[in-house]
């Protein structure tokens, strides 16, 4: 769970890697604190979210994907198509930072509006507003990048 | 759900982390708790002790110095006092001698006269 929600958000698997280390590593020294195992899976996903997110802004590894950088999926949708899968991890990369937050906590760790709020610190209604336009600028970039409609 | 939203939950599922990724936490805690190794030991001379020890040996030698020195300049005084009233004593001695030889000049001439008048 930490370790994938730094590598689907930052896509390098060094520095996730060394993300995850530290969070257990704070975790360790925490863990009298924590009260429950509920507890300690929400403070895991915070602490790697804003780490993650932190290390973005700091070392600026995001980089814009255009569409050229996208290789060309299968001609239709196809379920567990791995250049489909491919080229969806690179345009949710190109999302801002908190959108990109909110799409892989939303989609890998299927976690509710209201849990991501209270996992990043902001509003319920944020959250649902800034998935919302993600979604539609996916689906905007997928159908240029598949040449038709995806719903 | 549609189907955007199925495609983004199998590319973005769950990863597992690289192999052995345990054991690096594990060997990170490890380190974590491991005793800390002592400072970097400092040469004798720079430690803090050494100056304190230093300033006192200074000031040791400086007092000790100061009193030697007292000490040297009393017994010197005293020595030139001594050979002081040595010389005055060789002078009293010189000049008791003197005296009497000169008083028994006076005394044999006293009675050469008095030899003198009755004859």
């Amino acid at each position: 769970m930490v370790f994938s929600i730094a590598l689907r958000f930052l896509r390098d698997r060094a520095v996730a890697e060394e993300l995850a280390q530290d969070v257990f590593l704070k975790l360790y020294r925490e863990l009298p604190k924590l009260e429950s195992p509920e507890h300690v899976k929400f403070w895991l996903r915070k602490v790697i979210s804003h780490r993650s997110m932190d290390y973005s802004r700091g070392a600026r590894v995001r980089r814009e994907v255009g569409l050229d950088d996208v290789a060309e999926p299968a001609s239709h949708w196809k379920s567990g198509d791995v250049l489909l899968q491919d080229a969806l991890r690179k345009l949710v990369s190109s999302l801002p930072d908190d959108a990109r937050m909110m799409i892989v906590l939303r989609y890998q760790e299927e976690m509710e509006p209201q849990e991501i709020a209270n996992t990043l610190g902001i509003p319920v209604g944020t959250v649902k507003s800034r998935l919302r336009r993600s979604l539609v600028l996916l689906r905007g970039k997928v159908q240029r990048l598949m040449g038709e409609p995806a719903r | 759900m549609n189907d955007l939203e199925r495609q983004l939950k199998e590319a973005l599922r769950r990863s597992d982390p690289p192999p052995h990724f345990a054991q690096r936490v594990l060997a990170r805690v490890a380190q974590e708790n491991a005793p800390h190794s002592p400072p970097a030991r400092l040469p004798v001379w720079r430690l803090p002790v050494m100056r304190w020890a230093v300033a006192a040996v200074i000031v040791l030698v400086a007092g000790l110095g100061g009193v030697g020195y007292r000490v040297h300049e009393q017994k010197a005084e005293e020595a030139q006092a001594l050979a002081a009233k040595r010389q005055v004593m060789l002078a009293l001695r010189i000049t008791s001698s003197k005296l009497r030889v000169v008083k028994q000049k006076v005394h044999n001439a006293e009675d050469a006269q008095k030899s003198g008048n009755t004859l």
